[in-house]
């Protein structure tokens, strides 16, 4: 099948033309130097000159070449549906088919432009949310900084008093005794090295927890459990600069706010149901603890630097965290979104020594008698 | 190129078709796992992990195939019937709703045919069924029929199904048809696939035939069908008591592609 100006590329292509079948036949073809060679039967050779002929992008995603020409008024085409096949055409044009070649490639490369320029923006949108998501993850601490800083002490106090009435109810708060007393004491003297907008008020209620607690706007309130287990003044007067430092740093507020705007942030990018937005609900929980477990050390360091101005002995804060670390496996409820207290007593011990003991005042009273005080018979 | 098994078929039926294909001993077909009607004695049936025509070994080669069955979304099991007998055997397919069956001699048609993803019957052993992946952008998103269509390959015999009445047209080279994207069965692979906006919101949004067309240009043979399964479906959804929706086009849209695509 070797013509007289056989020099290019050689193969079988899809034939669509007059005498040919209507869906098409399979063709010999050779693209020799100086025209278009086919053979629609073996003995019969039709040559095409190439002026004739020009190329389009064809086939079912336009990744075919198609060869069109006419001839007595009727469309022809060869479609070169082999990859190669079309590769190697275009590789090796013969001269009257290169502006051609030259200007397919052109449209091909259009195409790739726009498929890509398409495809960059379905892929923009689809990740446009998670981008976000993303955003909001990094800035979330300066994001919730600054609603809070929005939100004024009054609205807070108001929260917190709505948090602690609901609280006393069905608690037994003592009003009296050795213990109301030292912790009234205690907290005075640091609520006045504080320094600070809000207004402590300190509760004792009679429960076996080890817990104290300090809701927005200033209510402190100390579980007699807690009492029993410290050794020391020091040792409380360590855990309640410690609930100072959530009142001062405005914790329960920050983590409200932070909850409520993930929650709004989901709900917008994901919708309120679906499995996105379970996905969505698990990260900002999982973000929650590990928020909850920085404000704890926050509000520790903060304490401990609280204990300095108000010359509070900080080894009994420390010691109280090793006797909590022992006793872990206790019941000990206010763990569970906190840090482990080995490292937080090793974190404060770590920051006592780096900056050096301080001139403190004792304790006048006697802990025994204050801890006898809140001895259930 | 695998071995294909060449096969004898009558259809049988005029409006609700089923084909009865004759299998010489040792010969084989395979369908859409689902689709058979009847077998007689000597007929052996397995099901198998892809299409079974070899054309990628192995394996993985099944498991690749498999998972782009996968994504037309069909079981990703097909079922091969092969004559066990000594003697000629026949097995029947049914097509799945009103229509008709069309028979494609693949090895005329230049060895390779597109389809709409649910369109496929059955074919004889050493077809290929694959995807035809649409990568350009507003076929896919628009396109009705979503990104994805079957791709048949081989030289041997194939049965697609087309909803209602089955139209071919042969397109000349350059030749231009804009048909509705529900109504596409199956093209040369050779004709060029597009999605052209309608141009006039007026008629978009009121004329009920969505947003976009499809283009089809030739060189090459189409097959349309007049009434593809989800009108049907849509117009039996709307029109039974119980149910006050509607169903949706399975276009990756949604509820937008169900507006845009024209089967309303």
């Amino acid at each position: 099948m070797i013509g007289t100006d056989a020099v290019g590329v050689a193969g079988v292509g899809l034939c669509f033309g007059a005498g040919l079948a209507s869906h098409g036949e399979r063709v010999p073809f050779e693209v020799g130097s100086q025209r278009l060679v086919l053979w629609p039967t073996s003995s019969r050779e039709h040559g095409v000159p190439y002026p004739a002929i020009h190329l389009e992008p064809g086939g079912f995603d336009r990744r075919h070449i198609q060869l069109r020409w006419a001839e007595d008024g009727v469309a022809w085409a060869l479609v070169l549906d082999d990859d190669r096949l079309a590769k190697a055409v275009r590789a090796h044009p013969p001269e009257g088919l290169r502006g051609e070649v030259a200007r397919l490639g052109v449209r091909f490369a259009r195409g790739r432009v726009m498929s890509g320029l398409g495809w960059s923006l379905v892929s923009t949108v689809v990740l446009l949310p998670v981008v976000a998501l993303g955003l909001l993850w990094w800035q979330a601490d300066r994001i919730v900084d600054a609603a809070v800083g929005r939100i004024p002490v009054s609205w807070e106090e108001r929260l917190g008093d709505e948090a602690f009435s609901q609280f006393t109810v069905g608690a037994t708060m003592l009003t009296t005794g050795a213990a109301v007393e030292v912790v009234d004491g205690i907290g005075e003297r640091l609520a006045a090295a504080a320094e600070s907008p809000y207004l402590f008020r300190w509760h004792v209620v009679d429960d076996p927890q080890v817990n104290a607690f300090a809701v927005p706007g200033g209510h402190v309130v100390v579980f007699t459990g807690l009492i029993r287990a410290t050794a020391s003044a020091d040792e409380l007067a360590g855990v309640l600069a410690h609930e100072i430092q959530h009142v001062v740093l405005r914790h329960s507020v920050r983590g409200l706010v932070r909850t409520m705007g993930w929650r709004a942030a989901i709900a917008i990018l994901f919708g309120d149901t679906g499995p996105l937005s379970g996905v969505g609900e698990l990260a900002s929980r999982l973000g929650s603890l590990k928020f909850s477990r920085d404000q704890e050390t926050e509000a520790d360091l903060g304490g401990l630097a609280l204990l300095r101005r108000a010359r509070i002995d900080p080894r009994g804060m420390i010691a109280f965290f090793d006797t909590l670390a022992k006793e872990e496996r206790g019941p000990v409820a206010f763990l569970s979104t906190h840090p482990v207290s080995t490292e937080r007593a090793a974190r404060l011990r770590a920051e006592v020594e780096q900056s050096g003991a301080w001139p403190t005042d004792p304790f006048p009273d006697a802990w025994t008698d204050v801890k006898a005080s809140v001895e259930t018979p | 190129m695998p071995q294909m098994h060449v096969i004898d078929y009558e259809i049988f039926g005029s409006d609700m078709q089923y084909v009865e294909i004759e299998l010489d001993p040792e010969e084989a077909a395979v369908a859409e796992a689902g689709g058979m009607m009847y077998m007689a004695d000597g007929i052996e049936m397995e099901t198998i992990f892809g299409d079974g025509s070899g054309a990628r070994p192995g394996f993985m080669g099944a498991l690749v195939g498999a998972g782009k069955r996968l994504l037309t979304g069909e079981s990703l099991f097909m079922t091969v019937f092969v004559n066990k007998s000594r003697e000629k055997r026949r097995v029947a397919f049914a097509a799945p709703y009103p229509g008709k069956i069309v028979p494609m001699m693949l090895g005329e048609l230049g060895g390779r045919l597109i389809c709409q993803k649910d369109a496929f019957l059955c074919a004889a052993k050493g077809v290929s069924i694959g995807i035809a992946f649409q990568k350009r952008l507003g076929v896919g998103l628009f396109g009705g029929e979503g990104f994805i269509m079957q791709k048949l390959e081989g030289d041997g015999l194939a049965f697609v199904h087309a909803g209602g009445m089955l139209a071919e047209r042969t397109l000349a080279p350059g030749e231009m048809l804009r048909v509705d994207t529900g109504c596409i069965v199956a093209m040369q692979s050779s004709v060029q696939y597009d999605i052209e906006y309608v141009g006039k919101i007026k008629s978009a949004l009121f004329g009920g035939e969505g947003l976009f067309f499809a283009t089809l240009r030739g060189p090459g043979r189409i097959w349309l069908q007049s009434l593809p399964l989800s009108r049907l479906a849509n117009r039996i959804y709307a029109a039974a008591p119980q149910t006050g929706g509607r169903r949706e086009e399975g276009s990756i849209l949604g509820g937008l592609g169900g507006l845009l695509d024209g089967d309303n």
